[in-house]
């Protein structure tokens, strides 16, 4: 049953979403194409020239930042519409438990996520190549490559080892996808906990987020200032890059267990609500 | 074993009790009108077994289980609301219910959906109220689901409409299941009850057979609901 949830909550969100994500993209290409065209020699012409170019620039540097918040939007707006709102009739019947209907709108969100992630770097990369400077695909590409290896290469040089670098990199990847997760397990929770006030959903759903993101935050703020930061080497004092090193992951894997911590009590409070106090009025 | 059995059932809004300790069992077989006045409990009710609330206290049981998704693939709910999703189409809508429910008739869906003039496979947003209306009614009776629960299906819709509705719940309901129809307007649904649930104030005031009602009463049910309920 998750796989037939995802199936259709790809396509309540998929034209959408497509939409949004091709026409940033050829906003960027025709944005950037147009800065290449040679000015007009009218007067008249150069001002509507003028006009457009920059109009276009805006659109497409907008585009770039407003595609993030728009599929940030989208989440919410399809748990919204499967929980809180008249559609919950129908999603909320069907023969699938809560753990699918949660899971599946995460996965699909995460998609979405990686998807604009993969736009606003193409949009990077076509601003680049349609510079007018000269800079080919390969160039860049290899560029990239010659930047990771020249750090993996200075802290070889120093003697950490392999598995600590490819470590940090899994860290990193790590701390990535729990962003994508929370950002959608704190807006479900929001909405869980918001929805059991009966006709004020909307507001309690946005107070209950303003008050769990500041309670998450004064605790990882707490867990890091007691655990975290004492890990890190101190200012002055002599350590190996090495011994920097497993500081850092030892910081990481602190900030990754709160994360995970704080992840497990959202979706189980999401759950929870949804299965035992759910409140379609 | 009951298809539906609820066992001092209490539900409340705050202060308020919507269903005030209800005990019914619903056998096999019977069609149920569950008939109270606006604002009786009868929704609510309804949405309990539905699963789409939780009781502030007893228990409903579907085939001897707290709904969850094994009581929802057999339950064929019709809701009070308009819940058709505006971005989807007819196909997409029955690949939905096709996906979902083992026991829906995509052939009969479609054949149904035909009689009330859905033909084409616009978007659902472009329907009027009353032909979205009677498409929800559709897919609820192209189930062929062991408890039918019907809240309001001829609520707010013109005589020749609630007509086709109350045909499209005699001709397409299994016979070995039960149904339970929600209402305030009897006239029109009491032809095709075998029993009656009067509810008020959220309590359970009569459970009989139509038959009884008239044998006892001499009077329809229409007749015995108004002066029951006369204010």
């Amino acid at each position: 049953m998750l796989g037939k949830l995802i199936k259709h909550e790809m396509r309540a969100t998929g034209r959408i979403m497509a939409t949004v994500l091709l026409s940033v993209l050829a906003v960027t290409v025709v944005a950037n194409l147009f800065w290449k065209i040679q000015m007009p020699s009218l007067k008249v012409l150069v001002v509507l020239y003028d006009t457009v170019k920059y109009l276009l620039l805006a659109a497409s540097i907008i585009g770039v930042i407003g595609v993030g918040l728009f599929s940030i939007v989208v989440m919410v707006k399809r748990f919204y519409n499967s929980f809180l709102s008249n559609e919950a009739y129908l999603s909320l019947t069907l023969p699938v438990s809560v753990h699918q209907h949660i899971w599946s709108k995460i996965i699909v969100s995460m998609i979405w996520f990686f998807l604009t992630g993969v736009v606003i770097f193409l949009a990077g990369i076509i601003s680049v190549l349609l510079s007018g400077k000269g800079i080919s695909l390969s160039e860049i590409y290899f560029k990239i490559i010659e930047v990771f290896t020249l750090a993996v290469q200075q802290l070889r040089a120093e003697n950490v080892s392999g598995f600590m670098i490819t470590l940090f990199f899994i860290e990193s990847a790590i701390m990535v996808l729990l962003s994508g997760i929370g950002l959608c397990l704190q807006a479900y929770v929001s909405m869980a906990i918001g929805q059991t006030s009966g006709s004020r959903k909307i507001l309690s759903s946005v107070l209950s987020y303003l008050g769990i993101s500041m309670v998450s935050q004064i605790v990882v703020t707490v867990v890091i200032t007691l655990w975290g930061v004492p890990m890190l080497p101190i200012d002055g004092l002599q350590v190996s890059t090495m011994q920097a090193v497993q500081s850092i992951h030892s910081f990481l894997l602190t900030i990754i267990g709160v994360d995970v911590l704080l992840l497990v009590l959202y979706y189980l409070v999401t759950t929870t609500m949804l299965k035992k106090r759910l409140n379609l009025q | 074993m009951a298809i539906l059995e609820c066992k001092a059932l209490s539900k409340s809004y705050g202060l308020t009790k919507a269903v005030d300790s209800a005990d019914i069992k619903i056998e096999a077989g019977r069609v149920v009108g569950l008939l109270g006045p606006n604002g009786s409990g009868k929704t609510t009710l309804i949405k309990l077994a539905a699963g789409l609330l939780s009781p502030t206290s007893g228990e409903v049981l579907i085939e001897g289980m707290a709904p969850g998704p094994e009581t929802k693939a057999i339950v064929s709910y019709l809701s009070d609301r308009d819940y058709l999703p505006d971005w989807m189409n007819l196909n997409q809508l029955l690949d939905y219910f096709g996906d979902f429910y083992s026991d829906f008739n995509r052939e009969k869906a479609i054949e149904l959906s035909k009689r009330i003039g859905v033909v084409d496979n616009k978007p659902l947003k472009t329907l009027s109220k009353g032909t979205r209306e009677k498409l929800q009614l559709v897919l609820v009776m192209s189930r062929d689901a062991k408890l039918f629960l019907l809240d309001e299906p001829i609520g707010g819709v013109d005589p020749a409409t609630r007509d086709t509705i109350i045909d499209t719940i005699i001709k397409n309901y299994n016979p070995d299941a039960a149904v339970i129809i929600s209402t305030h307007i009897i006239t029109d649904i009491e032809k095709i009850l075998d029993d009656v649930i009067f509810i008020n104030e959220g309590k359970i005031s009569l459970v009989e057979s139509v038959d009884d009602i008239r044998a006892k009463h001499q009077k329809s049910v229409d007749a015995y609901f108004r002066e029951v309920y006369k204010c």
